[in-house]
């Protein structure tokens, strides 16, 4: 009844099958499982705060921007604009890394957090004048992505 | 009428970026990192040119309104996404998704209907 117990508690830990319960080797193991948890965490964090500040340059960018037929010279010559999609592509290299470890729809939900934090910088930084209503959308549509996101199929 | 343009301009946007995303996917298939090979995939020059259209509407968009406003309308390009993969790469989309394309419909016109 013992052994039963104890192999089912080291299935659970999905360790090694060599490592004993408790050894040094069993406790790397779940060290090395929680470091990928964090590091999916780390990472997703990373990826949506770069893309929000990717958005907050190319929203600087456009505010530089005079709309005319040298549009398209002017969107390449612009640094507010280039720093944005530098940042865009880390935020793409950040959501790929934190992919490599979990599933994509547990990472997807985590992208909603864009919303939230491209609010607060328009709120913060950029002064920007949200409305009620807005808020509530915005809460609409990050359920509406947690709902899309999370599903297995 | 510059509701009406944002609009425009962010469905188009956001069209043009689901089809990258189709593009790219189509892409996929013949992609390796021969790169010479690459000049024959025609997939990828179609992603290319629908990301610079994509881009560039976004950018106009941003001139005409607040950030805050216009980022949060750019997630109707899942619903785009979705529609597109159900009609022309025959994935299924399940109740709950169907729920969720509503709950951001809902949302964005929420956004609109009620812009100051």
């Amino acid at each position: 009844m013992k052994s039963k117990t104890s192999k089912g508690k080291r299935k659970v830990s999905g360790s090694g099958s060599t490592s004993k319960p408790g050894s040094f080797k069993e406790y790397l193991q779940g060290f090395k499982e929680l470091s990928h948890k964090h590091s999916f965490l780390i990472f997703i964090l990373l990826a949506t705060i770069c893309t929000s500040f990717g958005q907050l340059f190319l929203k600087l960018g456009a505010q530089h921007l005079s709309v005319s037929y040298y549009m398209a010279q002017s969107i390449i010559f612009n640094p507010y604009l280039l720093t944005g999609i530098v940042l865009y592509a880390f935020g793409a290299i950040f959501l790929i890394y934190s992919m490599k470890n979990v599933n994509l729809s547990y990472a997807y939900p985590f992208m909603s957090l864009n919303f939230m934090w491209v609010s607060m910088l328009s709120y913060f930084v950029l002064g920007e004048k949200i409305f009620f209503a807005q808020i509530i959308g915005i809460i609409i549509i990050i359920i509406g992505v947690i709902l899309i996101g999370s599903d297995k199929d | 009428m510059e509701t009406l343009l944002i609009l425009i301009l962010i469905i188009a946007c956001t069209i043009a970026g689901a089809l990258t995303s189709l593009f790219m996917k189509k892409a996929s298939k013949e992609f390796n990192l021969n790169i010479f090979k690459q000049i024959k995939n025609k997939y990828l020059y179609g992603a290319a040119i629908m990301y610079i259209i994509g881009t560039v509407t976004y950018i106009y968009a941003l001139t005409l309104d607040n950030l805050s406003l216009i980022y949060p309308l750019t997630s109707l390009t899942y619903i785009w996404v979705y529609l597109l993969s159900h009609n022309i790469l025959k994935e299924k989309i399940s109740l709950r998704k169907w729920i969720g394309m509503s709950l951001i419909i809902v949302g964005i016109i929420l956004i609109i209907a009620l812009k100051p």
